[in-house]
C-alpha cells in the first residue's frame, strides 16, 4: 500500500460519503429514500444510471477480455451497449405504472397482492445474486491493491457502502453514481489520451502490437456459435429485466426526462465502451494482460496505468475502479432494500399501513440487514468465479423479468397469471441448471449456461399461464366463482391502467 | 516527497494570504456578490487569470532529472516543470462564474503559463483552460448551493491537479517519457494534497466574504424597517411642518446621525439637530443636495464644500439626501448630517436606500387612501344632490295655484318648505345626522303633501321618542314617504293611508313606512329597475352605516307595501350640526 493508493482511496471514500451525509441531511421520507422525490433532471438520471450500470466487471472485465483476447471482448462489450436500445420498450412504461420498486410497476397493472410478492422475491433473488460478485471484486481489489485480507476486505467494503444506502437512499446514490460515471469516463479519457500521447500520436502503431499479441492467443477465447448465443444473448436482453436499472426511471417527474435520461446513458456508455476498447487494446500491446494482470485478466487497466504513468496514476484508476465498484453496490442495495422493505414487508405484510417515518425506518433496517446479509456471502463464497455469477444474474433477469415485462406492455390480453407462469418457468430452468452445474463440482471455465433455453421457457410460460387464464374464464361460472371469492381477486380484464 | 508537499503548502499559502487581503478590498468583495453585467464578467475572468498567474510565478520548479529545489527561479528552464496553486484559483473561478469565467480565466492564464516557458507549458495550458471549463460545469450541476461548502470544494479541487498531472503524462515528449513519468510521480502527489486543500481553504475565504456581504446589507435592510415602522403614523400625503419636525426628530434618534432635515419639493420644513442657520426651516438645500432633490435621486456628499454651506464653522460635513417619491413624482426628500469629519458607512448608505424605498412606499400607500375617501365622499355628494328638483316645482306649482284660492294655506306651505329646503340643505353639508332631524324634514315634506292631497292622504305618526337619538345619512326618511305619496296612493282615486313607524328594538332603531297602496311592481322589488329616490337611499344607507342597515322592500298580504330598514342605535360616530 502506497501513500498514492491511500490518498485516491480515501479522497473517493470522504468525497463520498460527504455525498451521503449531505443527502442525508435534507428532509428525509419514504419519497426521497426511494426515488429521490423524483428530482433529478434528465441528464443527471442518465449518468446515475450509466453509473449504475458499469459495473467493475465491465470496467476491469471488459477491458481484461480485450486485452487477453482482442474480438472476444469487443463482443462482451457490445453486447451491454446493445442492451441500452432496447431499454427504450420498456423505460417509459416502468416510469409511467411505478412509484418506488418493479413490483410497484407491476400491481398497478394487474391489482395482484401475490404477483406484487413474486415479483419482488424475483428482485430480491437478482439483487442479491448480482451484489455478491460485486462486493468479491471489491474485495479482490482491495486485496490486489492495498494488500489486505480478502474476507476482512470484503467485510469492510461491504459495511462502508452499506452506511451509504442507510444514510441517503436514493438521492445519495444517484449522486455517487452521477460522481462515479463523471470520474470514470474522465479517468478512462485521459489515460486513453496519454495512451495516444506515448504512442507519439499513432493510434494505429498500439492496434498493430496488440495483433501482433493477439495472434499468439487466436482461439482460445472464441467457441462455437451457439455458446456465443447463449452468453450474450442474456446479455442483451437481461438488462431491461435488470430491477436497479429499472427503478432509475422512478426518479424522474416526466416522459421527456425518462428519453434524456437513455440518450444521455446511451451516449455516456457508448463513450465509455469505445475507452475500454482502446484501453484493453492498449493494455495488450503494452503487455499489461499478462500474469501481472490476475487469473482473469481484470487488473490489465491498472497494470497498464501503472506502465504509463507509474504508481500515481496506477493509484488514481484503482481509485476510479473503487468508485465504480460503490455506485452499483449502493445501486443495487438500495433496489433490494426496496423490494423487502417496500413491497414485501410495507404492502405486503403491513398492508400499506404505518406512518412516513416508520416506513423511513424500517427502509433503514432492511438496508442494513441486506448489505450485512450480502457481504458475508460474499466473504464466505470463494472460488466462483466474478465473471460467470454476473453471467447467471443476467440470464436470470433476462429469462424470468424481461419477457414478463415486455408481455404486460405490449400485450393487451396479458393476464397476472400469464406473468407468474414466466417467472417460475425461467426461474425453474436457470436454478435447476445451476443446481446441477454446482453438483458437478463448481463452476466449470467456458461452460455457458443455457440462455436461449430460460429465455423461451419464460416467454412460453407468459403465454401459456394467459392461455391458461383465459380457459378458466370459459369455464361455466359456478364453479368459477368460488375460486374467485377465494382469491378475492376482481373478474374480468386484469387491465387496468 | 514531504519536503515538497510542505513546500508546495507554503506556496498556496502565500496565494492564499493574497486572496484574503483582497476580499478585504470593499470593490472586489462586490465582485464575488455574483455580478451579472456582462462588463463585470470580464473583470470577474481577468481577476482570477491574474490569480491564477500569480500561482504560476509561486510555482516551485521540478526538474525532469533531479530532486526538486526550494529556491524560487524567474523562468522555468526547458527542462523544468513549474508545478504551483495555478489551478486554484481557475476552480474558484469556475466555481463562481460557471463554465465561461472559468474558461476565459484559464486561458488568460494558459497565454501567460505558454510566455512563461518550462517543459510542460503546453500540457499545463490546456489544463488551465479545460479546469475552468469543468469547474463552471460542476457549480452548474450543483447549481442548488451558491458557493460550494469548502469540504466538497476539496473534493472538487482534488480533480483539477489529476487532470493537469494526466495532460503533463499525454503530452510528454517520446524522448524524455521516462524522465517525466518519474517527475510526475515525484511532484504529484505532493500537489494534489496542496492544491486540493487550497480550493477548499480559498472556497471558504470566499465564502466568508460573501457571507459578510450579504450580512451588512441584511442589517442595513432590518433597521430601515424598524425606522419606517416607526414613521408610519407621521407619513402623511403632503408633509405639513409639524409632521416633518416630528419626522426629522425620529430618525435622527433612530439613525443615530448628527442633524436630519425633511424636504418637501423645494424647501427644508424642518430640520433637527447640529446645524448652522443656513440648514433650518424655510431655507433651500444647496450644493450637491440641491440638484439630487431637484432630480429625486439618492445623492451621497462627502466633501464638505459640496454642501453647499457659507458657514466654515458648520459642524456638519457630509450627508446623504434620500428622496422620497411616489410615483415618478418627487414628493420632497430627507437628508442625513453627519459631523465633524465622519463619513457615511457603507451600511448607512445602504440604511438610506433602503429608508427611501420604504418611505416612499408608505407615502404612496396614504396618498392612495386619501384619494379612495375622496373620491368615496364625492360620490355621496353627487348622490344626495339629485334628490329635490322635481319636488321643488311641483310644491312651487301648487303654492302658485292656492295663493289666490286660500292665501293662509299658501303662506304655511311657504314656510313649511323654507323649512324643508333648510333641512334639506345639510344632506349635502353632513355625511350623518340625528334621526329627529330627519323626522322634522319629513314631516315638513308631510305638512306640504297633505296640502296637496287634502283628506286623501293621512300620514299616521308613530315615533318612539328613545329612539331619535339614532343617526342616519340626512334625507333618510322623507324619500320614503314620497314613494309612499306618489307610487302607492297617488295612483288611488280613494286615498290611502300611511304609517311611518320608528321603533326601538334593544340597540338597534326600525324605520318602517308602509301604506296601503298599490304595492310595487315586481320588477321594483327584484332590483331590476329600483326607482332612484329608493336606490340612493339605499345606497348611503349601506355606504355610511354598512350592509346590514340596507333597505327592505315588500309587498304586504292584505295590499299595500312596506319599505324598512334597521340602523344601530349608538354609530360611535360624532354628529355635529
Amino acid at each position: 500500500m502506497t501513500a498514492d493508493n491511500l490518498l485516491f482511496l480515501c479522497a473517493v471514500l470522504a468525497g463520498t460519503i460527504l455525498i451521503s451525509d449531505w443527502s442525508a441531511r435534507s428532509r428525509p421520507d419514504p419519497d426521497r429514500f426511494y426515488a429521490a422525490s423524483r428530482g433529478l433532471t434528465g441528464t443527471q438520471n442518465g449518468l446515475a444510471i450509466a453509473g449504475d450500470f458499469i459495473s467493475a466487471a465491465s470496467f476491469l472485465g471488459v477491458s481484461g477480455a480485450v486485452a487477453r483476447t482482442g474480438f472476444a471482448g469487443l463482443l462482451y462489450g457490445a453486447s451491454f451497449l446493445l442492451s441500452y436500445p432496447l431499454l427504450w420498450l420498456v423505460a417509459e412504461a416502468v416510469h409511467r405504472l411505478g412509484r418506488y420498486t418493479l413490483a410497484d410497476a407491476l400491481d398497478s397493472v394487474f391489482g395482484r397482492p401475490w404477483l406484487r410478492l413474486a415479483v419482488a422475491v424475483n428482485t430480491l433473488v437478482i439483487t442479491i445474486a448480482y451484489l455478491v460478485p460485486q462486493l468479491m471484486a471489491a474485495g479482490e481489489l482491495a486485496q490486489a491493491l492495498l494488500g489486505w485480507p480478502r474476507v476482512a476486505a470484503i467485510l469492510c467494503m461491504g459495511a462502508w457502502m452499506t452506511l451509504y444506502v442507510v444514510l441517503g437512499g436514493m438521492l445519495s446514490t444517484s449522486w455517487i453514481q452521477i460522481v462515479k460515471t463523471v470520474l470514470l469516463l474522465s479517468g478512462a479519457g485521459l489515460t486513453v489520451l496519454i495512451v495516444a500521447g506515448r504512442s507519439g500520436w499513432h493510434p494505429w502503431a498500439v492496434w498493430q502490437a496488440a495483433r501482433g499479441v493477439w495472434a499468439g492467443t487466436q482461439g482460445a477465447g472464441t467457441g462455437n456459435a451457439w455458446a456465443t448465443l447463449s452468453t450474450h444473448l442474456p446479455i442483451v436482453l437481461g438488462t431491461m429485466g435488470m430491477p436497479h436499472i429499472l427503478i432509475r426511471f422512478l426518479t424522474v417527474r416526466s416522459e421527456p426526462a425518462v428519453r434524456r435520461s437513455l440518450a444521455t446513458a446511451t451516449t455516456a456508455l457508448a463513450a465509455f465502451y469505445l475507452l475500454v476498447l482502446v484501453l484493453g487494446t492498449a493494455a495488450a500491446a503494452w503487455g499489461a494482460a499478462g500474469p501481472a494482470a490476475g487469473s482473469d485478466g481484470s487488473l490489465a487497466v491498472v497494470v497498464l496505468a501503472r506502465g504509463l504513468g507509474g504508481p500515481l496514476w496506477a493509484a488514481y484508476i484503482s481509485a476510479v475502479a473503487f468508485a465504480t465498484v460503490i455506485a452499483v453496490v449502493t445501486g443495487l442495495l438500495l433496489t433490494a432494500t426496496g423490494a423487502l422493505a417496500h413491497d414485501i414487508l410495507h404492502q405486503g405484510f403491513g398492508r400499506g399501513a404505518g406512518s412516513a417515518s416508520r416506513q423511513l425506518r424500517l427502509a433503514r433496517l432492511c438496508a442494513a440487514g441486506l448489505g450485512l446479509l450480502a457481504t458475508v456471502i460474499a466473504s464466505t463464497a470463494h472460488g466462483l468465479s466474478v465473471t460467470s455469477l454476473v453471467t447467471w444474474v443476467f440470464v436470470w433477469a433476462a429469462a424470468t423479468h424481461s419477457p414478463m415485462l415486455l408481455c404486460t406492455i405490449y400485450w393487451r390480453r396479458f393476464r397476472p397469471l400469464g406473468a407468474m407462469c414466466g417467472m417460475v418457468a425461467g426461474a425453474l430452468v436457470m436454478s435447476g441448471w445451476v443446481i446441477a452445474h454446482l453438483q458437478r463440482g463448481g463452476p466449470v471455465a467456458g461452460a455457458a449456461p443455457p440462455g436461449v433455453w430460460a429465455i423461451l421457457a419464460g416467454l412460453a410460460g407468459c403465454i401459456l399461464g394467459t392461455f391458461a387464464a383465459d380457459a378458466w374464464d370459459a369455464w361455466p361460472r359456478g364453479a368459477r366463482r368460488e375460486t374467485e371469492d377465494a382469491a378475492g381477486g376482481e373478474a374480468g380484464s386484469p387491465w387496468r391502467r | 516527497m514531504a519536503a515538497l508537499t510542505f513546500l508546495l503548502l507554503e506556496r498556496c499559502a502565500l496565494l492564499l494570504v493574497g486572496a484574503f487581503a483582497l476580499t478585504r478590498v470593499r470593490a472586489f468583495r462586490h465582485l464575488l456578490r455574483g455580478a451579472a453585467r456582462r462588463r463585470w464578467l470580464w473583470l470577474e475572468a481577468g481577476l482570477f487569470a491574474l490569480f491564477a498567474a500569480l500561482g504560476s510565478e509561486l510555482g516551485v520548479d521540478v526538474p525532469l532529472g533531479s530532486q526538486p529545489v526550494g529556491a524560487w527561479s524567474w523562468r522555468p528552464g526547458a527542462d523544468v516543470l513549474r508545478v504551483g496553486p495555478d489551478a486554484v484559483a481557475t476552480v474558484i473561478g469556475g466555481l463562481l462564474g460557471g463554465p465561461w469565467i472559468g474558461g476565459v480565466a484559464g486561458a488568460l492564464a494558459g497565454i501567460w503559463r505558454i510566455y512563461m516557458g518550462g517543459a510542460e507549458a503546453g500540457a499545463a495550458a490546456v489544463a488551465a483552460v479545460l479546469t475552468g471549463v469543468l469547474a463552471g460545469w460542476t457549480a452548474r450541476f450543483f447549481a442548488q448551493e451558491g458557493i460550494l461548502p469548502p469540504p466538497k470544494a476539496v473534493f472538487v479541487g482534488l480533480f483539477a491537479p489529476v487532470l493537469y498531472l494526466g495532460l503533463v503524462l499525454a503530452f510528454a515528449p517520446a524522448a524524455a517519457a521516462n524522465a517525466v513519468v518519474a517527475a510526475v510521480n515525484r511532484m504529484g502527489l505532493p500537489l494534489v494534497i496542496a492544491d486540493s486543500l487550497a480550493v477548499g481553504v480559498f472556497s471558504a475565504i470566499v465564502g466568508v466574504a460573501r457571507l459578510e456581504e450579504e450580512q451588512t446589507e441584511a442589517r442595513a435592510m432590518q433597521r430601515a424597517l424598524a425606522i419606517a415602522d416607526k414613521a408610519l403614523p407621521l407619513l402623511r400625503w403632503a408633509l405639513d411642518a409639524d409632521a416633518a419636525a416630528r419626522l426629522a426628530g425620529l430618525l435622527r434618534l433612530e439613525a443615530r446621525v448628527a442633524a436630519v432635515a425633511v424636504c418637501d419639493g423645494h424647501h427644508v420644513l424642518a430640520h433637527d439637530g447640529e446645524g448652522c442657520p443656513a440648514h433650518q426651516p424655510g431655507t433651500t438645500p444647496a450644493g450637491d443636495l440641491a440638484e439630487g432633490l431637484a432630480q429625486g435621486v439618492l445623492t451621497v456628499v462627502r466633501d464638505p464644500a459640496r454642501l453647499g454651506c457659507a458657514d466654515p464653522d458648520c459642524p456638519l460635513t457630509a450627508a446623504v439626501l434620500v428622496p422620497l417619491r411616489d410615483g415618478d413624482e418627487r414628493v420632497g426628500a430627507v437628508i442625513l448630517y453627519w459631523s465633524r469629519g465622519r463619513v457615511p458607512s457603507s451600511a448607512d448608505i445602504e440604511l438610506a436606500r433602503g429608508l427611501a424605498r420604504l418611505l416612499s412606499r408608505e407615502i404612496r400607500v396614504a396618498r392612495a387612501e386619501m384619494l379612495r375617501g375622496m373620491i368615496q365622499e364625492m360620490r355621496l355628494r353627487h348622490l344626495q344632490a339629485q334628490v329635490h328638483p322635481h319636488f321643488l316645482f311641483n310644491t312651487l306649482h301648487l303654492i302658485s295655484g292656492l295663493i289666490r284660492m286660500d292665501p293662509d294655506l299658501a303662506r304655511h306651505l311657504v314656510v313649511r318648505l323654507a323649512q324643508f329646503l333648510r333641512l334639506s340643505l345639510q344632506t349635502t353639508s353632513h355625511r350623518l345626522v340625528p334621526l329627529a332631524q330627519d323626522l322634522d324634514m319629513a314631516r315638513a315634506y308631510a305638512d306640504i303633501v297633505a296640502a296637496r292631497f287634502g283628506a286623501r292622504i293621512r300620514i299616521t305618526w308613530h315615533v318612539d321618542e328613545a329612539a331619535l337619538d339614532a343617526v342616519v345619512p340626512p334625507g333618510t326618511l322623507q324619500p320614503l314617504v314620497e314613494n309612499s305619496v306618489k307610487h302607492g296612493l297617488a295612483a288611488r282615486e280613494d286615498g290611502g293611508r300611511i304609517d311611518v313607524m320608528i321603533r326601538l328594538l334593544d340597540e338597534r332603531v326600525r324605520i318602517e313606512v308602509r301604506d296601503d297602496g298599490v304595492g310595487f311592481p315586481e320588477a321594483v322589488l327584484s332590483g331590476e329597475t329600483p326607482g332612484i329616490g329608493l336606490s340612493n337611499v339605499r345606497q348611503r344607507l349601506e355606504a355610511l352605516l354598512g350592509a346590514d342597515c340596507t333597505l327592505h322592500l315588500e309587498n304586504l298580504a292584505e295590499g299595500g307595501a312596506r319599505v324598512w330598514c334597521e340602523v344601530p342605535l349608538h354609530t360611535g360616530e360624532e354628529v355635529t350640526v
